[in-house]
């Protein structure tokens, strides 16, 4: 595998609107098979790297190779290779949703039997099938993400593209079009996201991109990025009266990196989170105070990228 | 190392809270500051109170209104295409239509003539046509003349009879062949010609006139200076009477009566007779004349003499009244002569004023009263008013179809969900681009097929130009669609995009021969107008309707406006391709 070109490839993009220079040199390499995503403040430009890469922009300067194909100068094949849902849906709200596909399925040169076949499996992956008469204005907002989606792929795209997939939409919705995203995913096709709810983005894939003042700052598995930027564990512990200050006292500080309160819990990072459990446990016990809640986690993906956009150092 | 060391808090501008104030202790802190006790609602500060603290407002309903209007008023405005649409739209309107038709004149009216013989009077006719409004042109055969009518490159033909000449009446017609299709110009077209060639036949007639009373005028100075000579003739006839009456008189008197008893010298002879007897002796020897017997013979001579002398008086009388006669027959020789010389002279007179009268070129009165006869003929066949208006009534309802349907098409497509897909579809954009215009020109067609099955049974004719008819409406079709989707693409919304459509259909319309006839423009407004598509494929489909144009014989009688149409065709598909792909880069 390590021999085989990069499956899609981006080569010192840069992208400006009018004097404002929103890409700046993106070099990016994403993987087959991954569910990669992009993430980046509002307006550091995810859409616009989406967008060229679909060909419907043009980059500045730079390539986007898509198996060593130039992207921007097979704009038809590549377009015929990729699926994208844009965060607003793009579909018909006065045809159904078969008739969605099926005009689509037609614009990519499908045959008729093709769409046909596809469309009953597409419909039964998104969970469709039974609202195939429906027209897209009247399904609820989950299902016309659903029906977005299918329509993307109703060519059967090696790579699908999802631009804040799950924005506006509640978080059993949410739940409903990750899992959809991952089941599609594990059919073979890679998946590029962009999202601003990066916890979503944490719990669904398997890369990702930091985006930020015009060019990527960081990439890598969300797990491997906090490893990377943040080396300590956290733990939470949460009890009564409260005392937190005197407990502080209390703990063998040669293993603690920090210690602060949060929202009522005394939050303990520590690289030895054995240790440090053991020390806290028995400080709080020395203080008479009663556990109500104690958990142990890594930072959060939102921490970590706080603190790569603000150009800290964790 | 302290606890405050310890604690750093990389979050700190998120997180207020810091670690040397744990809730239990900040518990206690807050015991020793009064919590703030809600008030019971019997404590709450009366609506009175409240309302005292700002400006009471009276009729908030109105000022509530007030605040929509200002508001919509503002989105209005701040939108680029509406406030164009919505200020500039009726002020260009009305600046185009007031500029255009603010005039009761028409202008540049092109009349086509022929004759077989152009004489004086026709070319003095075609000179006096020919002025700031009309120019005129001499074609070289009726064909072109009533043609070019047909054609529409000329207002009317005006034919001359051939050796039109004054007096000629017969002879003098001039016929006009005018496009009675279009309703609102030809009468007025034949009228102003009708103007013309009266006002020059007038100049005719007021010349032939003006010779009669000359005549006349002469006639009368003539018979005015010789009636001093006719009343002098009257008045040496009435002597002439009275000198005749007198010696008729005259001679009447004279009295020749006398007794022959008075004069008998039969008597007288006896007695001197019986006397010279008695002298000479015969008459018995020795008788002698008796005194009484002379004396009887003296009586008898004296009774003669008396009677001779009663004659010869009665001559000298005679004498008296001869001579008195013959003198006054003198006289009236005299006055017979002199008046014969007066009859001479008022004969030659008279004879003159014959030759005068005589003189006079055209008697006749229809001939003076209307020296030129116009006649109008209709190009065209004879239709009905529905036959002539067919044509813009269709071409009307094709252009607010087409500019409406693809406007409204376009715009929905382009606030359609689904518009962004489609660019990125692998397919390419002029396939969109013709795929919208099909679906218009689809729609347009249902619309003309059930329109043209309820015209078929007023007009019936238009089956047998319904081929080249169609073919027409497929370009014209065409350019409306086009522009519709052009309208739709630069546009932002669907109501400014229709208000749009509406606006250059209306100025299409005004623009054209169906209100007022493009004659009434301003030639360099008229120059633009006449490039109309409206008025181009009016044109086209009225010689199609009217003159059986069509695409294979007879095609050069339409063909630069259909190679005008193309070109609009050619033009709005650019505009509407270039205005989709700024669209799209709007949305980028």
């Amino acid at each position: 595998m390590a021999d085989r070109p990069p499956f899609i490839q981006f080569q010192n993009i840069k992208k400006r609107y009018g004097k404002h220079e929103v890409l700046l040199g993106i070099n990016l390499e994403i993987p087959y098979g991954e569910r990669f995503g992009i993430i980046g403040v509002s307006g550091s430009g995810k859409s616009t790297l989406l967008n060229i890469l679909i060909g419907f922009l043009s980059a500045n300067s730079g390539s986007v190779y898509f198996n060593l194909r130039d992207v921007l100068k097979e704009k038809k094949t590549v377009r015929k290779t990729f699926g994208f849902a844009a965060q607003d849906g793009s579909f018909y709200g006065e045809l159904s949703v078969m008739e969605n596909l099926k005009y689509f399925g037609t614009l990519h040169g499908m045959a008729k039997e093709d769409i046909e076949k596809r469309s009953r499996g597409l419909l039964a992956l998104v969970g469709l099938s039974y609202a195939k008469d429906i027209l897209g204005k009247n399904l609820s907002r989950g299902m016309q993400k659903r029906l977005d989606i299918a329509c993307a792929m109703i060519h059967d795209p090696k790579v699908l593209i999802l631009d804040e997939p799950t924005e506006d939409l509640d978080p059993m919705l949410r739940k409903d079009i990750l899992l959809l995203i991952k089941k599609i995913n594990e059919r073979g096709t890679t998946i590029i996201i962009t999202s601003h709810l990066l916890s979503e983005i944490e719990s669904i894939c398997t890369k990702i991109a930091v985006l930020h003042g015009g060019k990527i700052i960081e990439t890598g598995a969300p797990a491997d990025l906090k490893g990377r930027y943040y080396k300590n564990d956290e733990i939470h512990i949460e009890t009564i009266p409260g005392d937190y200050e005197r407990i502080s006292k209390k703990i063998n500080k040669k293993f603690v990196e920090e210690i602060e309160v949060l929202e009522h819990k005394l939050v303990v990072r520590t690289p030895n989170v054995d240790k440090v459990l053991y020390d806290l446990l028995s400080a709080v016990k020395s203080c008479n105070e009663k556990v109500i809640d104690i958990s142990v986690s890594k930072p959060t993906l939102e921490e970590v990228f706080t603190a790569l956009t603000k150009g800290k150092t964790i | 190392m302290g606890i405050k060391d310890l604690i750093k808090n990389p979050y700190a501008d998120l997180v207020k809270t810091p670690l040397k104030t744990p809730p239990a202790k900040k518990a206690e802190k807050d015991e020793e500051k009064p919590i703030p006790v809600p008030k019971p609602y019997d404590e709450a500060p009366e609506l009175s109170d409240i309302a005292a603290t700002h400006t009471k407002i009276r009729f908030s309903p109105l000022v509530k209104l007030f605040t929509m209007i200002q508001k919509d008023i503002k989105l209005l405005l701040r939108s680029k295409s509406s406030s164009l649409i919505v200020i500039f739209g009726p002020l260009l309107v009305i600046f185009l239509v007031g500029m255009a038709f603010n005039t009761s004149s028409m202008y540049d009216l092109r009349i086509a003539t022929y004759s077989d013989s152009y004489s004086e009077l026709s070319n003095s006719i075609i000179n006096h046509l020919k002025d700031d409004q009309y120019s005129t042109f001499k074609t070289e055969s009726l064909e072109d003349c009533i043609d070019g009518v047909n054609l529409g490159k000329f207002h009317a033909c005006a034919v001359f009879s051939s050796g039109m000449a004054i007096g000629n009446k017969a002879q003098n017609i001039i016929e006009i062949h005018v496009d009675e299709s279009r309703i609102n110009i030809a009468h007025m077209i034949e009228l102003s010609i009708q103007k013309k060639v009266s006002a020059e036949t007038a100049k005719i007639s007021k010349g032939l006139t003006g010779n009669i009373v000359t005549t006349m005028f002469n006639t009368r100075d003539v018979l005015t200076e010789k009636q001093g000579v006719i009343s002098k003739l009257a008045s040496s006839t009435s002597d002439s009477i009275l000198k005749v009456s007198g010696v008729s008189e005259d001679l009447g008197k004279i009295d020749l009566a006398y007794n022959k008893s008075d004069i008998n010298y039969t008597n007288v002879e006896r007695k001197a007779d019986a006397i010279k007897a008695k002298i000479n002796g015969t008459a018995g020897c020795g008788s002698l004349l008796e005194a009484e017997e002379f004396e009887e013979f003296e009586e008898s001579i004296n009774y003669l003499k008396t009677g001779v002398q009663t004659v010869i008086n009665k001559f000298d009388s005679v004498i008296n009244t001869r001579d008195s006669s013959v003198q006054d027959l003198d006289s009236l020789k005299q006055i017979l002569i002199t008046g014969t010389d007066d009859l001479m002279v008022l004969k030659n007179t008279l004879t003159a004023l014959v030759a005068g009268i005589e003189g006079v070129e055209v008697t006749d009165v229809e001939s003076i009263v209307s020296p030129v006869t116009t006649n109008v003929k209709s190009v065209a066949a004879k239709k009905t008013h529905l036959g002539y208006l067919f044509p813009t009534f269709i071409i009307l309802i094709v252009m607010f179809m087409s500019l409406l349907f693809s406007t409204t098409i376009t715009m929905k497509e382009k606030l359609s969900k689904a518009f962004f897909r489609n660019f990125i579809m692998p397919t390419s954009d002029f396939l969109f681009m013709i795929g919208g215009y099909l679906t218009n020109i689809f729609i347009v067609a249902v619309q003309l097929t059930i329109l043209f099955a309820a015209a078929v049974f007023f007009l019936p004719e238009i089956r047998e130009v319904m081929l080249p008819m169609l073919g027409v409406l497929l370009i014209v079709t065409t350019v409306f669609v086009l522009l519709g989707m052009f309208i739709g693409f630069i546009f932002k919304s669907e109501e400014t995009a229709t208000l749009g459509a509406i606006s250059i259909g209306s100025l299409m319309l005004f623009f054209s021969n169906a209100i007022l006839p493009i004659e009434t423009l301003p030639v360099g407004i008229r120059d633009i107008a006449k490039y109309n598509p409206f008025v181009l494929s009016v044109n086209i489909l009225k010689r199609i309707m009217l003159f059986g144009a069509n695409f294979t014989d007879s095609f050069s009688s339409i063909s630069l406006e259909v190679y005008m149409l193309l070109c609009f065709v050619a033009i709005f598909f650019v505009l509407a391709f270039v205005a989709r792909e700024i669209t799209k880069s709007r949305m980028r």
